[in-house]
């Protein structure tokens, strides 16, 4: 029993899968903060009226001082480099995880939360708390690639778990509050229409798409279908790889149609790095555009590709 | 644990239909426990099995990230908070009515337009500034908050055509909206105020 779940949640594991996935989430999360630094930067404010802390910020009386918040933001983005490129990883990379689970749970606590960076957040907890940096990076410089091993499978896992859990909630949230009544496709509708009204009315962009389709209703009786079975079926996906595969690219239609239809945009799953624990993710040194630098890394096939990736650390 | 040598994951990658299986990986599922001495491992000799310490450290975590992650269902259905949610967006029935406090711009010829959320709010996250402008309007001093969005029209180029703003709550019927025009159905304005362009009022 015990060795049949060794298997499931720890089963033998390259370590450049792991290296790789943890070298991609890097690479995401490094941009992502790049991009969102003006607006995570907006929130070194002292309005303690404005203040409405959720999660670890609860455990702040008051808002934490601009300066300091600031140089929280800024040490964070510049530990997203070592995490990326996998150096010091057993020391920094928890680091970068704690002030980044603080950062975005401190700009979460204005009175809006966003749900965008929930999988991420936990992703890159995992990862650091996980031997990610044995292959692809930094620290294996010079060392030779691990033997694959369950420690290497099952960070993988449990961050499939996470996504799982993430779309196995919201659906669990839909029966809860509403029962089987979202599958009537009217309280997608309104709420796409919703949606695009508050964005114009707050002076942001919307979607035209979502706008012209709102006027039609039976799109929505289908898409209400589409969503409800991908959240409540998500579990499967950490039983068998290929549903795993085709689950992910279900949900990553579903954020395209939220981006098409809401403009509401959750990049973290539309480029798809959100879906890389289900995925065997050290193939892409074999492909292009990928596969000339992982040649150079030492991770990919070198000649007429017929041979087995080099087993040797970048 | 010991990584037992198993069989190879017989399912191509549905990224790759035709893709060997992979040498480097044996199978999870639990009835995969025939020995395949045929399929070297890319990653050279075996891997050293598992401490009994770091098998429970491996339990004890992800038994502990997964209690997190679903805590939320046992807290009452509206509470939300970060990175611990029960995801309510699309879950509460919506209503076609929907009544929002925000920011206008009202320029010379009368038309009113919502300011964006840089000028209204000084931030550039659209459902952040919603909260701002509600706060703004609602915490007790609209007035001051009307002559702070004022400044930043003033100050913004794209806005010169601007004369006044106004913080108002609004209500809409979101389906109407877009069959038969953006009229509110209602509009009250909570304040008013003149914009202090350069040179002028």
């Amino acid at each position: 029993m015990a060795s049949a779940l060794d298997r499931f949640w720890m089963p033998t594991t390259p370590a450049l899968r792991l290296g790789t996935v943890r070298a991609l989430v890097g690479a995401f999360a490094l941009v992502y903060l790049l991009i969102r630094a003006p607006h995570l930067f907006s929130y070194a404010l002292d309005d303690v009226d404005r203040f409405q802390p959720v999660g670890l910020a609860t455990l702040a009386p008051s808002p934490t001082l601009p300066l300091v918040y600031q140089g929280l933001v800024a040490l964070t983005l510049a530990l997203a480099v070592p995490f990326f490129l996998g150096w010091k990883h057993r020391v920094l990379a928890p680091l970068f995880a704690g002030l980044l689970l603080w950062v975005l749970t401190y700009s979460n606590s204005w009175g809006k939360i966003l749900h965008t960076d929930n999988a991420l957040t936990f992703h890159v907890l995992i990862l650091a708390l996980a031997p990610a940096a044995d292959a692809l990076s930094l620290d294996a410089r010079h060392r030779p690639t691990p033997p694959a091993s369950g420690r290497y499978g099952w960070p993988l896992k449990l961050m499939g778990a996470v996504v799982v859990a993430v779309y196995l909630l919201a659906g669990i949230a839909k029966l809860r509050n509403g029962g089987f009544e979202f599958l009537g496709g009217e309280t997608l509708r309104n709420f796409v229409a919703f949606g695009n009204v508050r964005k114009i009315e707050l002076g942001s962009h919307h979607s035209p798409l979502g706008a012209w389709l709102s006027g039609y209703p039976a799109p929505f009786v289908a898409l209400a279908g589409f969503s409800l079975l991908a959240e409540l079926v998500a579990p499967l996906a950490l039983f068998h790889r290929r549903f795993g595969v085709w689950w992910s690219v279900a949900i990553w239609g579903f954020h395209l149609g939220v981006l098409a239809l809401m403009a509401i945009g959750f990049f973290y799953q539309l480029t798809f790095v959100a879906f890389l624990p289900f995925l065997r993710a050290e193939r892409i040194w074999e492909r292009r555009p990928f596969r000339r630098l992982g040649q150079r890394l030492g991770v990919a096939p070198r000649g007429d590709g017929a041979a087995q990736p080099e087993p040797v650390a970048a | 644990m010991a990584a037992p040598p198993t069989e190879p994951d017989a399912e191509p990658d549905a990224t790759e239909p035709d893709a060997e299986p992979d040498a480097s990986e044996r199978d999870a599922t639990p009835d995969a426990s025939v020995p395949d001495a045929a399929e070297p491992s890319a990653d050279g000799p075996a891997a050293a099995p598992l401490s009994p310490a770091y098998r429970a450290f491996v339990y004890a975590f992800s038994a502990l990230v997964l209690a997190l992650l679903f805590s939320p269902v046992l807290g009452h259905p509206d509470e939300d908070s970060f990175p611990l949610s029960h995801y309510p967006m699309f879950s509460h029935e919506r209503p076609r009515d929907f009544t929002l406090t925000q920011a206008l711009g009202v320029h010379a010829d009368g038309r009113r337009r919502a300011l964006p959320p840089m000028v209204s709010a000084g931030n550039r996250e659209v459902l952040q500034s919603m909260m701002t402008i509600h706060h703004g309007v609602h915490g007790g001093n609209a007035t001051a908050y009307c002559h702070e969005v004022a400044a930043r029209v003033a100050a913004s180029a794209d806005h010169a055509d601007v004369e006044a703003v106004e913080l108002a709550t609004s209500t809409w019927d979101v389906v109407a909206y877009f069959e038969t025009g953006p009229e509110p159905l209602e509009r009250h304005v909570h304040v008013r105020c003149g914009v202090p362009h350069e040179g002028g009022e």
